[in-house]
């Protein structure tokens, strides 16, 4: 694949007969911030499940080089487990050598302090940064991000858009659902989903 | 290994955590025993006895106590299973598309499940002595009740993978438990001597259970029976974990 990290091709997806994504076309070189706009339910999750492989097309490709780091809308944790302890479980699921990169999130997601805190005691924020740093602690070829600072402080998400700066000069791919118009400055480019089909792509 | 390792760990962790579970086992299994020993009277009853084929003369408090205990476990631990299942299946299959195996994964899960299920069956057979006489044989009445909990966990954990409302699952695992433990019991369900018993989950378990206290018989085919159970549920629920757990994707790797 070469210049691409991700490529999609024709992604089709429908529930019975409601066609909720028509045939998407596109790709995401490596080093680059992707933007996913659009309306309430005009599918940008469900693209964003099918490029993570949690949900299947009904047709289309996903071709991937390397590896994907999802960050699912609503939190996925475990309850009864502490933010260690699910540190060191997805350490061991990504045969990760140490957990160094997630201890440096936790200080840049203001976090750290809740470390031995079990996650059905966490605030909504929190578990979104947990949320947040299991998708990102082996450091994937490409991130699929769905709105994922939601419920973050305003410093918090800027600390957010500096983690998400730092994977991009490293080379990373990142793709993130936005709702909100004053960040579609930050992308490199913005894919706007409509009536089931990129409608726009601007740069 | 150390996948396997991390995954047993904290499916015990997950368990251990339950701490209503664990409030019931304390609190609600003396008192239940009490209630049902306080109630009931020493008067023989007769119970059908597989090993035998015939009738046993049984102390009809004590038969009741133990059917208690059998029917206690069946719900403490179906509802602790059923739990931890429902509410990680989505945790679960994030680790397993992190990379985490699901050979292993299952493995841990069902060696969690052995292992708790052991030790909490073993309580409530401590706790029947206190209240009891000494069984004949005790390895053989813990057998009974541990074999009933494995049905039961394997039960909940089988419903936690197919159910969407967290209320429906606790609902039937009381309802078919009540079912099962009480038309074993002579003093419940006079009926208990009907043949078609036989077919409910409990009944082997219950089977073995008079035998370790009342006998000294040891029913081999009825541990055939109950583990028969046991395994259809455990494979059924960890198939579909297994299924669940599975790359539904679109995705290739280049």
């Amino acid at each position: 694949m070469g210049a691409y990290v991700l490529k999609a091709e024709h992604i089709q997806k429908s529930y019975r007969s409601n066609h909720v994504l028509k045939g998407v076309d596109f790709a995401v070189a490596p080093g680059t911030l992707v933007g996913v706009v659009g309306e309430n339910g005009s599918g940008k999750s469900t693209l964003l499940q099918i490029l993570a492989g949690e949900l299947a097309a009904s047709d289309g490709d996903v071709m991937v080089d390397g590896s994907i780091g999802y960050c699912p809308q609503q939190p996925v944790v475990n309850e009864s487990l502490t933010v260690g302890e699910h540190l060191s479980y997805f350490k061991e699921a990504y045969k990760m050598r140490d957990t160094q990169y997630a201890e440096h999130l936790l200080d840049e997601l203001h976090f750290r302090k809740f470390k031995d805190e079990k996650a059905g005691n966490l605030s909504g924020g929190t578990r979104q940064k947990l949320n947040l740093t299991l998708a990102l602690m082996h450091q994937p070829s490409i991130l699929l991000l769905d709105e994922p600072y939601q419920g973050f402080d305003w410093e918090t998400y800027l600390r957010f858009w500096d983690v998400v700066k730092e994977l991009k000069d490293s080379g990373r791919a990142v793709v993130v659902i936005s709702h909100l118009i004053f960040e579609q400055k930050k992308f490199d480019h913005i894919l706007h989903l409509q009536d089931g089909k990129i409608q726009e792509e601007r740069v | 290994m150390r996948q396997f390792a991390s995954a047993l760990k904290f499916s015990f962790k997950e368990q251990l955590t339950n701490k209503f579970a664990f409030s019931l086992l304390v609190v609600f299994v003396p008192i239940w025993y009490w209630i049902l020993g306080a109630i009931t009277s020493n008067t023989k009853v007769a119970f059908k006895f597989q090993a035998t084929h015939g009738f046993l003369q049984a102390n009809g408090h004590d038969l009741v106590l133990l059917t208690a205990g059998l029917n206690v476990l069946t719900m403490i631990l179906g509802f602790m299973f059923y739990h931890s299942a429902h509410r990680s299946l989505a945790f679960d299959r994030r680790l397993t598309r992190a990379g985490l195996g699901r050979f292993g994964f299952i493995l841990a899960k069902a060696t969690a499940l052995l292992i708790v299920t052991a030790a909490v069956s073993l309580y409530t057979v401590l706790m029947l002595i206190a209240f009891w006489h000494f069984p004949h044989n005790i390895f053989e009445v813990w057998l009974g009740f541990w074999l009933v909990s494995l049905i039961y966990a394997s039960l909940g954990l089988l419903l936690g993978m197919l159910l969407k409302s967290e209320l429906a699952g606790f609902f039937i695992i009381i309802m078919v438990s009540m079912m099962d433990t009480f038309l074993q019991n002579p003093i419940g369900n006079p009926a208990a001597n009907k043949d078609f018993l036989k077919y409910f989950p409990s009944y082997a378990s219950t089977q073995l259970g008079v035998a370790g206290g009342f006998t000294h018989l040891f029913p081999g085919g009825q541990v055939l029976l109950a583990v028969g159970w046991f395994v259809a549920f455990l494979l059924l629920g960890l198939g579909i974990f297994y299924l669940r757990t599975r790359q539904r994707s679109s995705v290739r790797t280049v």
